[in-house]
């Protein structure tokens, strides 16, 4: 049987990230650093080598002809997920000085249960809470990280 | 005399209550998570780094290569128990070892698994105590010609002996090494990369980095598919082999030991290679063959012996050369940098209890491995009923307060995100984030090396072929990449990862 040829969508996309991200380390180290010659090499030279590499890479990902197959959807993005997970360390890094440790645990391990479809209310906050307790004691007692348990914002 | 005067100064470092406490404790978590299916060994020694954080460096190396390898074995035991591979080494266990299990033999199993990985760690032990010191005094010979090529080797390597595209996963190494060299620069000081963020001086956070792309894309990936599915549970009905399992089970433990620990030298083999070469050749050798995919022991001894022996040899180029040749090493010479040693061909001298403590800890983990596991699977097994919905937040709270206590710096947390979410974008376009970790430990060492070869020898690229050892060593890297991109080798390479069913 006879294959179409063309290009693979996620390919494609894979080739474009990297010719992006050498892009952005190659017009920068062009830019704003300095490069030197090979036998003093300065800043900047190196990253352009490996952008200059990325780039080509990234092109010959991008256009690289497949046999035309079926469409490979892939699982669902779970959207909930990405959104609420990611939210857990931005929310600690937030409020873990000003609220303490074990409020901002808490906080942040009971919105980010609900990443999974399968969670309820009161498992959410059984789970938050038994979490902060197990967290405070290992690191704050046990292995006695220096973050304060209250912060500053909870004392009167 | 030197080997045994090195030996006992070893045991005398690993033998001390607090140090035999943290290997134990180390083996315990380790294979606690690896039981848990979805965090394998990378992911174990990520989110746990920072829980050594408060010890002295030689403990802290003991714990951690306790969770590396009790991790690797936790993840068998649920191989053979529910046909689910905890980490992708026991993938391959899954096959047989499943099998056996469906037929009640599930104890003679988790035997041969266990006194597999025992007697092949007890033999790749003794090969590091043997080799490490003699390569550590060949590498003290190397200058920054031969460092960079063994580098380029040791990366193309990695990447040839791997699953997955060739030519992704070179990419992912340069995005690897190019975010390594965020940061100011050794040699001028002026800052790189780093869109004026004063916290990006001292480069990005290589435990947020880790974290963000093992632990969190790991979760993304489970909450992709929330399949209600419940586990079923095998029954064991008595660990003892027969004496027919003993007598099949001798030449696949020793042909595997000797795959896997040659494999684990190699910059860039790895546990997993090293368990499907395991069985692989095991079925091709083997009188039995026939019995293979339908709970033959020996397709449990074969590549459990193998993928143990292989994570341990693997740490001989780090130990002695100081470059590691896989993602799982990155993260342990990450976490030497941590405690303050530098990995090289000087540890050996200025560190030897450091040196040969951990060698021999690895020795006394693994007999805490079996001691541990075989009468307490059944704990281990009850750990499986855990649903993953409760499991996950636990997951994302150890690795934020285990970032956090980095540095105390909140910058580091952001960073966990941003590479949560770009790891799983790039996981969805199918590019593997092992090969990027590699690259960003690697990566100021790399540019080290060539920017001291090119000032020695005044700007003239030619150095590195026409130094005869670089010269060899960069051969060798054309060569692999050669083979590699050739039909029949890609073909070989694909079907060996697949592998039957």
């Amino acid at each position: 049987m006879a294959h179409k040829l063309g290009f693979d969508r996620t390919e494609v996309a894979s080739g474009l990230v990297f010719i992006a991200i050498g892009a952005w380390f190659g017009i920068t180290s062009l830019t704003s650093l300095r490069l030197g010659s090979t036998f003093q090499m300065g800043p900047g030279y190196f990253p352009l080598v490996l952008s200059i590499l990325l780039i080509t890479l990234g092109s010959a990902i991008a256009l690289k002809p497949v046999a035309q197959k079926m469409k490979d959807v892939g699982p669902p993005i779970p959207w909930r997920g990405l959104i609420l997970v990611g939210l857990a360390p931005v929310f600690v890094a937030l409020t873990v000085r000003g609220l303490g440790l074990a409020p901002a645990l808490f906080i942040a391990t009971a919105f980010t249960s609900f990443a999974s479809r399968r969670m309820t209310p009161l498992l959410a906050l059984g789970l938050a809470a038994g979490l902060t307790v197990f967290c405070v004691a290992l690191f704050s007692y046990g292995l006695r990280l220096p973050i304060q348990v209250i912060g500053p914002w909870l004392q009167p | 005399m030197d080997l045994f005067g090195n030996l006992a100064l070893g045991f005398s470092v690993a033998l001390t209550p607090f140090n035999l406490l943290c290997g134990f404790l180390g083996v315990l978590v380790g294979t606690l998570v690896g039981v848990l299916p979805g965090i394998g060994p990378i992911g174990a020694i990520a989110l746990l780094l920072p829980t050594t954080f408060g010890l002295d460096p030689i403990s802290a190396l003991i714990m951690l290569a306790g969770i590396y390898y009790g991790s690797q074995y936790g993840g068998s035991t649920t191989a053979i128990l529910l046909n689910l591979p905890g980490e992708s080494a026991s993938a391959v266990t899954t096959i047989d070892g499943y099998q056996m299990a469906r037929r009640g033999r599930a104890g003679p199993a988790l035997f041969a698994a266990g006194i597999g990985s025992f007697f092949a760690g007890t033999v790749a032990t003794l090969i590091i105590a043997l080799f490490a010191l003699p390569l550590t005094e060949l590498a003290l010979k190397f200058g920054p010609a031969e460092y960079f090529s063994l580098m380029v080797l040791g990366l193309i390597l990695s990447v040839a002996l791997a699953s997955g595209s060739v030519i992704k996963s070179i990419a992912m190494i340069v995005v690897g090494l190019l975010l390594g060299l965020v940061g100011s620069d050794i040699y001028t000081g002026s800052s790189r990369f780093t869109l004026g963020f004063l916290e990006l001086e001292d480069g990005l956070n290589f435990v947020a980095l880790s974290v963000g792309l093992f632990g969190l894309v790991e979760i993304f990936r489970n909450l992709e598919n929330e399949s209600a599915g419940k586990v079923s549970i095998t029954k064991i009905n008595g660990l003892l082999p027969s004496k027919e399992d003993v007598k099949r089970m001798i030449a696949p433990i020793l042909r595997g030991t000797l795959i896997g620990s040659a494999l684990g030298v190699l910059p860039g083999g790895s546990a997993v290679l090293s368990s499907f070469a395991g069985y692989t050749i095991e079925k091709k050798v083997s009188k039995n063959s026939a019995e293979f995919g339908h709970g033959a022991i020996e397709g449990v001894a074969a590549p459990e012996s193998a993928n143990n022996a292989a994570a341990q040899t693997s740490f001989i180029p780090m130990l002695s050369l100081g470059i590691p040749g896989n993602a799982t090493m990155a993260l342990m010479y990450g976490a030497m940098i941590i405690h303050g040693i530098t990995p090289g061909p000087t540890v050996a001298t200025s560190n030897p209890e450091l040196f040969w403590g951990l060698i021999v800890s690895m020795w006394l983990g693994n007999l805490a491995l079996i001691v541990l596991n075989l009468p307490l699977v059944g704990i281990w097994v009850k750990l499986l009923t855990i649903p993953y919905y409760v499991m996950f937040p636990a997951i994302i709270a150890f690795c934020v307060i285990g970032v956090y206590s980095v540095g105390y710096n909140a910058f580091d947390l952001y960073q966990v995100t941003l590479f949560g979410l770009a790891g799983y974008l790039l996981m969805r376009l199918r590019c593997e984030p092992a090969p990027l970790v590699l690259g960003f430990v690697l990566g100021p060492m790399f540019e080290d090396h060539l920017r001291r070869a090119m000032l020695l020898s005044r700007g003239d690229p030619t150095v590195f072929v026409t130094r005869p050892i670089s010269a060899t060593i960069l051969l060798l890297a054309v060569v692999a990449l050669v083979i590699v991109s050739m039909p029949a080798a890609k073909k070989r390479r694909e079907s060996m990862f697949v592998d039957e069913d």
